[in-house]
């Protein structure tokens, strides 16, 4: 059994249609290690990331995670595998028919056997963790876009997985409480030594969360670089990588050259 | 299986716990530890260190247990963890998890009350408001042909009536088929068999058509309006529409309208055809009358004044059903769940205002 790397990609293949997104694109994830895929807009960085939770099928090649294959696997072995990670989605994506607390609960209802004052305490321990201690009874409307993510952190984190998934964690938050969820992101892993994998295209996020960095690129359908992305911004060879991490256009070399020239 | 050593010593327990703590074991080891404690108020010393694996199963315990000693005037001291539980531990503020949760004041009945006929005052302004945008729209519309969005709602009337035709074919036929069959056990009694005819063309072209194809529309097109809308509320779709400075009117109500007013006395036109047919049927097929003299019949008795009482209550019904659909649409709120209370709130209102205009039409005609 390969117990350490905890994600393995093996040549995976993604399309939609007659379109492909991903092509042979190949990984490894650590346990406890803290992954970060970043990309452009349209990178297919998403796509990758509704492959490892199993939302989609792989046209070709493997995806495994803790040991078993989730591209083949069959509907019974696909749950079980899910419940060894939680995903935070875009959006907070929490049940707007339920109370926080409910949402919480909910996979505790449905996935243990504890008596209902221990999932109370679960789902106590859960909020708390997050800060959100005290809003159990408040309705999802009621939640500001960052008490959403993190009321959404808390429910992936419900069942103690191993692996948690982040969807552009900083996504449509301030400043302020973007920095405090990729806080909040680093102390899970350090404290419960939680596999991280997050796609995000957040410059500040990347350079917090990442002990390494996965770059994807639409046109080359794959990765083109990865490493430390402090390292990557200082010394990629590659002038897309560079422009990434420093936050620069393109096509500035270009329109420069043509500065000089009509000069 | 939980495994805790226990050691009593005076008024001082020391529980070492050697298993998982986890989900699963949590509810076992909790009764455990619970019933170490004791119901006396003593030192309960808990030793940890030799757990080799805590999630939040194992930290609900210790708090769950803790709160219990406490309870009984005890106190509960972590002697020893490992750094893992020392982790997890740090990653809470054990302090204010046992503050009670805050549960907003119940609201007082009479504040119920008011609050409610409050609601039932905006709903009506809102309703009334709405109707005047709706007239000023079609008002305008008509004005200006050119300003109606064509292509919108061309499509409407595609969905509306088009993709419409097959279920009102069949539920119209039948109607037609069952009113003629209860009628004819009826009249062969008296040998009065020719006026199954009569029976179910008035009934058919004054009643079942108009009311029948309404009702359809409005399961089938008033839902989709108050869907799309509703949908485009929570999306933020209207919201940019009116900052744009356009006339959310003109662009989301007016064509659905349009569309509905035009198709439904076409619907309702071949409900009426279908379900004379469908009494035809039951007339040949279980009464043996010959074809011609049931349109003969047909002909002396049904006047084209009934047609068209039944068409004008359609374009009143259309009306109906595309209004509430869409105000309905505009009152969603936030989320997936609004989209649905609203949508059911659309039929459910169309259905009542077309029965009541239906009754108010029936009056109104039998005194013209």
């Amino acid at each position: 059994m390969p117990a350490d790397p905890i994600i393995e990609v093996r040549n995976l293949v993604a399309r939609y249609g007659e379109r492909t997104i991903l092509e042979n694109v190949s990984f490894r994830v650590r346990r406890g290690e803290r992954l970060v895929i970043v990309g452009g807009s349209g990178c297919g960085k998403t796509t990758l990331l509704r492959h490892l939770i199993g939302l989609q099928r792989p046209a070709a090649g493997e995806v495994w995670i803790d040991g078993a294959e989730v591209g083949q696997a069959n509907e019974e072995e696909l749950r079980r595998i899910q419940r060894k990670f939680g995903v935070l989605f875009q959006s907070g994506a929490l049940f707007g028919s339920l109370t926080l607390g409910e949402n919480v609960a909910l996979p505790l209802e449905e996935y243990t056997n504890l008596p209902r004052p221990l999932i109370d305490m679960v789902v106590r321990l859960k909020l708390s963790m997050v800060r959100l201690d005290g809003y159990e009874e408040f309705r999802i409307a009621e939640l500001s876009g960052g008490m959403k993510k993190r009321a959404g952190l808390a429910r992936a984190m419900a069942l103690d997985p191993t692996i948690l998934f982040f969807d552009e964690p900083s996504a449509g938050l301030d400043p302020i409480t973007s920095a405090e969820l990729d806080h909040l992101i680093l102390q899970i892993n350090r404290s419960l030594g939680t596999t991280i994998v997050v796609v995000t295209h957040e410059l500040s996020s990347i350079f917090t969360i990442a002990e390494r960095a996965l770059m994807l690129d639409g046109a080359a359908r794959g990765i083109i670089a990865e490493g430390d992305p402090k390292w990557l911004r200082d010394h990629s060879e590659d002038p897309r990588v560079r422009a990434f991490f420093n936050r620069q256009p393109l096509t500035q070399e270009r329109s420069e050259n043509r500065g000089n020239r009509s000069a | 299986m939980a495994h805790v050593e226990i050691q009593e010593q005076g008024n001082v327990v020391r529980a070492r716990v050697r298993s998982r703590m986890d989900l699963s074991s949590a509810p076992e080891l909790l009764a455990e530890l619970v019933r170490a404690a004791g119901s006396q108020p003593r030192r309960v010393e808990l030793d940890l260190s030799a757990v080799p694996y805590f999630d939040s199963g194992g930290g609900a315990v210790v708090l769950e247990l803790r709160r219990h000693i406490e309870q009984r005037g005890g106190e509960l001291v972590l002697t020893a963890s490992t750094p893992a539980i020392d982790g997890f531990l740090a990653l809470l503020d054990v302090r204010r998890i046992f503050q009670p949760v805050p549960s907003p004041p119940p609201t007082p009945f009479l504040a119920k009350i008011g609050e409610g006929t409050l609601q039932v005052l905006r709903d009506a302004r809102e309703l009334v408001a709405f109707t005047g945008e709706v007239v000023l729209g079609l008002y305008d519309a008509f004005r200006h042909p050119r300003r109606i969005r064509w292509r919108e709602t061309w499509l409407y009337m595609e969905r509306a009536g088009v993709d419409g035709i097959p279920i009102v074919v069949l539920i119209s036929f039948l109607m037609g088929l069952i009113t003629a069959f209860q009628a004819a056990v009826q009249l062969q009694q008296f040998g009065a068999d020719i006026y199954v005819a009569d029976l179910v063309g008035l009934s058919v072209t004054r009643e079942l058509g108009p009311l029948m194809t309404a009702i359809i529309a409005a399961g089938r097109s008033g839902a989709a309006f108050a869907a799309e809308i509703g949908t485009m509320k929570v999306s933020e779709e209207v919201d940019a529409l009116t900052t744009m400075g356009l006339d959310r009117t003109r662009f989301l109500v007016t064509p659905k309208v349009l569309a509905l007013l035009a198709m439904l006395p076409c619907l309702t036109v071949l409900a009426d055809f279908v379900g004379i047919l469908g009494g035809l049927v039951v007339a040949v097929g279980g009464m043996d009358l010959p074809a011609q003299v049931y349109f003969r019949q047909l002909r002396a008795a049904v006047v084209p004044w009934d047609v068209l009482s039944g068409l004008v209550k359609t374009l009143a019904f259309a009306l109906l059903i595309a209004g509430i659909g869409c105000l309905r649409g505009f009152q969603a709120s936030i989320g997936a769940e609004s989209v649905g209370r609203i949508t059911t709130s659309a039929i459910v209102a169309a259905i009542f205002l077309i029965i009541l205009a239906d009754a108010v039409f029936t009056v109104l005609f039998h005194y013209w």
